[in-house]
């Protein structure tokens, strides 16, 4: 339940998401400089969407993000569909919209396109 | 004369004998069963309360506290939810802490925003349906 107001508090707080990768399949993202996390989505299924935790995982997020055997992995896993709520939904929408606009440092150079510069 | 208003008397003594007769046997025997009514008549009360409050959520989520108009009305719901709370004691006391919340927004609007109403709306939603189980519970038990 907690991870609602979690996932929330990162939207809230979205300079706080770093060192975005994109592989494949996910979108592997930092917060804080100390929280790993990842997110998949499916096209196929737009009303799902995976929040993976790496929780006291030591591992840096680009170590992570070329982990290709997950069977032996220690994550926590969130999805929508564990909530079937609108703003559960929404949360984690938003969240993935926003780590998406951070890939490649695709927010600066919005913020440079929309200054002018 | 006398002897009519005797007998009436008398009458009148014996119905009062068995009125109180039933009273006590009620209260002996039946007193669990009229507790049980008397707690089902409260739950059903706070049922409805908690109904109306989920359905007061599911308003929330339409509208959005980024837009300044819509959180207008946000902050007009959630004066609508802690009014419905605080007047039902049961829900008062279980609710207090996500209320005094609700209250610090409607104090400061400003602090409000559409993370933040959603994280909301997800923990009342939370504490709503922990209520309902533990009524439940509560009946079932009895």
């Amino acid at each position: 339940m907690k991870i609602i107001q979690a996932i929330n508090t990162m939207i809230e707080n979205e300079k706080k998401i770093s060192n975005v990768i994109q592989t494949e399949t996910e979108l592997f993202f930092t917060y804080n400089d100390k929280y790993k996390w990842s997110l998949v989505n499916n096209d196929n299924n737009p009303k799902e969407i995976f929040l993976h935790f790496y929780a006291k995982d030591k591992r840096s997020i680009e170590e992570l993000s070329n982990i290709k055997d997950w069977s032996s992995q220690n994550y926590v896993t969130y999805k929508v569909s564990d909530f079937k709520t609108q703003e559960a939904f929404e949360s984690f929408n938003e969240l993935l919209q926003i780590v998406k606009s951070k890939i490649f440092g695709v927010d600066e150079l919005l913020d440079d396109l929309i200054s002018g510069d | 004369m006398k002897a009519l208003l005797d007998i009436i008397s008398l009458v009148s003594n014996i119905f009062t004998i068995g009125a109180s007769a039933i009273a006590l046997y009620l209260f002996i025997f039946k007193r669990e069963k009229i507790n049980t009514a008397f707690t089902l008549l409260l739950n059903y009360s706070t049922q409805l309360t908690l109904s109306e409050l989920k359905s007061k959520l599911d308003r929330l989520n339409h509208f959005n506290a980024n837009d300044k108009e819509q959180k207008e009305e946000v902050i007009n719901i959630l004066h609508e939810i802690q009014g419905q709370t605080k007047g039902n004691k049961f829900l008062n006391e279980n609710l207090q802490i996500i209320i005094d919340r609700i209250e610090g927004f409607i104090d400061n609007p400003k602090l409000l925003s559409e993370p933040k109403k959603r994280s909301l709306v997800h923990e009342l939603r939370e504490s709503i349906r922990n209520l309902d189980m533990d009524s439940y519970n509560k009946i079932a038990k009895k």
